[in-house]
């Protein structure tokens, strides 16, 4: 790395650090301004947030009492297992494409706001965690009302869900700044991320010939881990997850200094 | 008050640049090893230098506490980028901005507004973002809605405002949030003539109390009348930095070498009109000798102030009192300019003098003189006052200003009492009308007709407006 290059990076980090300060004041009310925004001439307000996951389990313990649908060699019944996958992996997939447009949402704020990236990106983990707050009281109400739920499993699942809402945010922030190139890229995500849901195992367990999609891939990993923290959480379960937050982590980190540099320079 | 220069500036840059790819201008976004060298840090290749478009090159400057800057330049000459720079909005390509305290910047005013929120809720979310609880200022919120004149409209969506509203709602928000610095980009041109007035009355007293001011106007008279500093861009570079009246006179002078060069036709040339030298040098340059000439030109070389002001007929005359001529305010609006409501002084008085006598005909193309006088009611630090000869249907024929000479600039509280005597009156034989503009800054203290007088003809003919003097010389050719 020549010098001239190490200098600028330093600089980055120096502002990132500054930007750091006055994120999360800014990426609360960012966040907020979104949310009043989406549902400002609705009747019910954010509770159409709280109906979304509500469906999605109503459709599934409709499909569980018919006895239409019913799959077998689960530790759990079919409709925790399917509306636990699906809220998980949602939650993955909005913030992931949330973080994939900001750049091109961005423009027309800090063309009025002087704000910091951070800011942006802060306001995009709040709106993720939003979503979370919404569907993980579905998930641990179904565990309730199916018998299967203790409280320091519950807890032990609030803690660690948020894994997959910075996992998301994390994954978009890092292909964002390529999406200034052409806006394929963001179609693209999203067509190869929908059936990806299928092949996390968020609805089905992924046995047999589809076990090869759980192998290298942390979303399916977080989905089948939080499942065991909800039911019988155990070091061997805890521990893959811990593993799965640092690499988000790792990669949350990776994705902010390249969104960074990509905003200061071109948005 | 601490001395200005030894504050620290609001704003400090340093060598400040910034590019932009010129493939982007023609809609194609930059390639993916662009992105990619950006993010690893990596200097721009050389064959993509020359794709780089530099808006704005090796700037730098302070601002501090209580400065009034005006930035002028040609349109496209970075202008704009140097505010966006300066107030955070944009990053700078190179070189680095330093910003020490809350800045507005008023560009696009009205653009952050989410059109599905009310006014109301933009103006609570404009709070929030810029770090004011609008719980805990429920005050400052009903005077951004006063200011703005929205009425009953500020709880409707913003989507049903006119642009007008939009905008008058977006400069409310910003010049109420408190700031030390406004950046004001050709935004005072917000709603009505009295809304203008009153945005510019509020930002001379914001100036007044030490709020730094960033003006960007092609208008010179705005940058004079509100500025002490100017700050010229020329196609991206920093041409001059130095008291309002030079800078402003350097670039008149650029502007007319352009224009010579532009109109004049080229066989009538003998010898070609030297380039402009762009001198990297920031100070201000002394007037050229010809923009010196034509600016001495504007304002007669025997102004004078008179220690006695019981010299003055209306001093010697107390019991004439000064009627307004019977134009009513909306044909002040509608044939002379605009007419604003007076406020902040008092006792004004005005007069036509023909031999020293009170009059209101004149004779063509001899002399008279324009008393007036009046009290300001607080110390009026940036007062100027322009006469404004009309025909009586509304054709603007010649501006008198305090401005040219800054007369009464530092005027105070004083009484203001001026004769402006005019060696000839050169306008055709006809009715006509003057008005008054007294300023403060650019904002105005009062806009009216004030005088109105007739012109009676001489034994010539006149058939335009205007009336040279003139005289023929006939040489006589015998067949």
């Amino acid at each position: 790395m020549s010098s001239a290059a190490f200098s600028k990076a330093k600089q980055t980090l120096a502002d990132m650090f500054g930007g750091v300060s006055s994120a999360p004041r800014q990426g609360w009310n960012l966040a907020a301004r979104d949310i009043r925004i989406e549902y400002v001439h609705t009747k019910m307000g954010l509770f159409w947030a709280f109906i979304e996951p509500l469906a999605i389990a109503g459709v599934f313990i409709a499909l569980r009492s018919s006895g239409s649908l019913e799959v077998s060699g689960l530790n759990m019944p079919f409709s925790l297992f399917a509306v636990s996958g699906i809220l998980i992996w949602q939650t993955f997939f909005d913030g992931m494409m949330m973080s994939l447009t900001s750049l091109q949402r961005a423009s027309g704020l800090i063309g009025n706001y002087a704000m910091p990236p951070e800011s942006l990106m802060m306001a995009m983990v709040f709106r993720s965690l939003f979503l979370l707050c919404m569907r993980v009281p579905i998930v641990l109400g179904l565990a309730a009302a199916q018998g299967l739920l203790e409280w320091q499993n519950a807890l032990l699942f609030i803690a660690m869900s948020p894994i997959c809402a910075l996992g998301g945010v994390a994954v978009g922030l890092f292909f964002a700044p390529f999406t200034l190139v052409s806006g394929d890229l963001k179609l693209a995500v999203g067509v190869i991320a929908r059936p990806m849901l299928y092949l996390s195992g968020a609805v089905f367990p992924l046995t047999g010939g589809l076990a090869i999609f759980k192998h290298g891939n942390p979303v399916a990993l977080t989905i089948e881990e939080l499942r065991f923290c909800l039911l019988s959480p155990s070091l061997s379960h805890i521990l893959p997850l811990f593993y799965v937050a640092l690499g988000i982590m790792a990669l949350f980190c990776v994705s902010w200094f390249a969104y960074h540099r990509t905003m200061r320079a071109y948005v | 008050m601490s001395d200005v220069s030894t504050q620290r500036p609001i704003i400090s840059a340093s060598q400040i640049g910034r590019s932009f790819p010129r493939r982007r201008q023609n809609n194609v976004s930059r390639n993916f090893n662009d992105i990619l060298g950006n993010i690893f840090c990596l200097p721009p290749k050389h064959d993509r230098d020359e794709e780089e478009f530099w808006a704005l090159r090796d700037v730098s400057l302070d601002i501090r506490p209580g400065d009034a800057v005006g930035v002028i330049g040609r349109n496209g000459s970075g202008k704009t980028t140097l505010m966006k720079l300066l107030s955070g909005l944009l990053a700078p390509t190179k070189g680095h901005v330093s910003i020490n305290g809350e800045i507005q910047a008023l560009i696009n005013l009205g653009a952050g507004f989410n059109q599905r929120l009310s006014g109301r809720e933009n103006i609570l979310n404009g709070m929030r973002m810029r770090g004011i609880s609008p719980k805990r200022s429920p005050e400052l919120v009903e005077q951004i809605i006063d200011f703005a004149e929205v009425g009953a409209f500020i709880d409707g969506p913003v989507e049903t405002y006119s642009s007008g509203m939009k905008s008058r709602l977006g400069f409310a928000l910003c010049i109420f949030l408190r700031p030390d610095l406004i950046v004001i980009d050709e935004a005072l041109s917000v709603g009505d003539l009295a809304f203008q007035n009153k945005c510019k009355l509020h930002l001379q007293a914001m100036k007044q109390q030490g709020v730094a001011m960033l003006l960007v106007s092609h208008s010179m008279t705005s940058i004079r009348q509100f500025c002490d500093r100017a700050l010229w861009i020329h196609a991206g570079e920093l041409q001059a930095d130095g008291p309002v009246d030079q800078v402003t006179a350097q670039y008149l002078e650029f502007i007319d070498q352009e224009m010579s060069r532009n109109e004049e036709p080229a066989a009538a040339l003998t010898e070609a009109s030297p380039p402009m030298q762009h001198a990297p040098t920031q100070p201000a340059r002394p007037l050229s000798a010809k923009v010196a000439q034509r600016w001495s030109n504007l304002t007669p070389k025997d102004n004078k102030v008179i220690d006695d002001p019981d010299k003055s007929f209306l001093a010697q005359n107390p019991q004439l009192q000064w009627k307004r001529p019977t134009i009513s305010e909306n044909q002040v609006e509608e044939l002379y300019g605009g007419h604003i409501e007076p406020t902040g002084f008092q006792d004004f008085r005005a007069v036509v003098l023909s031999d020293g006598q009170p009059t209101n005909t004149l004779q063509v193309n001899k002399p008279f003189a324009i008393e007036f006088g009046f009290t300001p009611q607080r110390p009026i630090n940036d007062l100027n006052v322009s006469l404004v000869f009309h025909t009586k249907d509304g054709k603007r024929l010649s501006t008198i200003s305090t401005l040219n000479g800054d007369l009464l600039k530092q005027n105070g509280d004083s009484r203001v009492l001026c004769r402006v005597n005019i060696a000839d009156i050169p306008f055709a034989a006809g009715y006509y009308v003057v008005t008054i503009s007294i300023h403060e800054g650019n904002a105005y203290l009062w806009r009216d007709a004030i005088l109105e007088f007739k012109v009676s003809p001489n034994r010539f003919m006149v058939w335009n407006p205007i009336s040279m003097q003139y005289q023929y010389n006939i040489f006589k050719v015998s067949n």
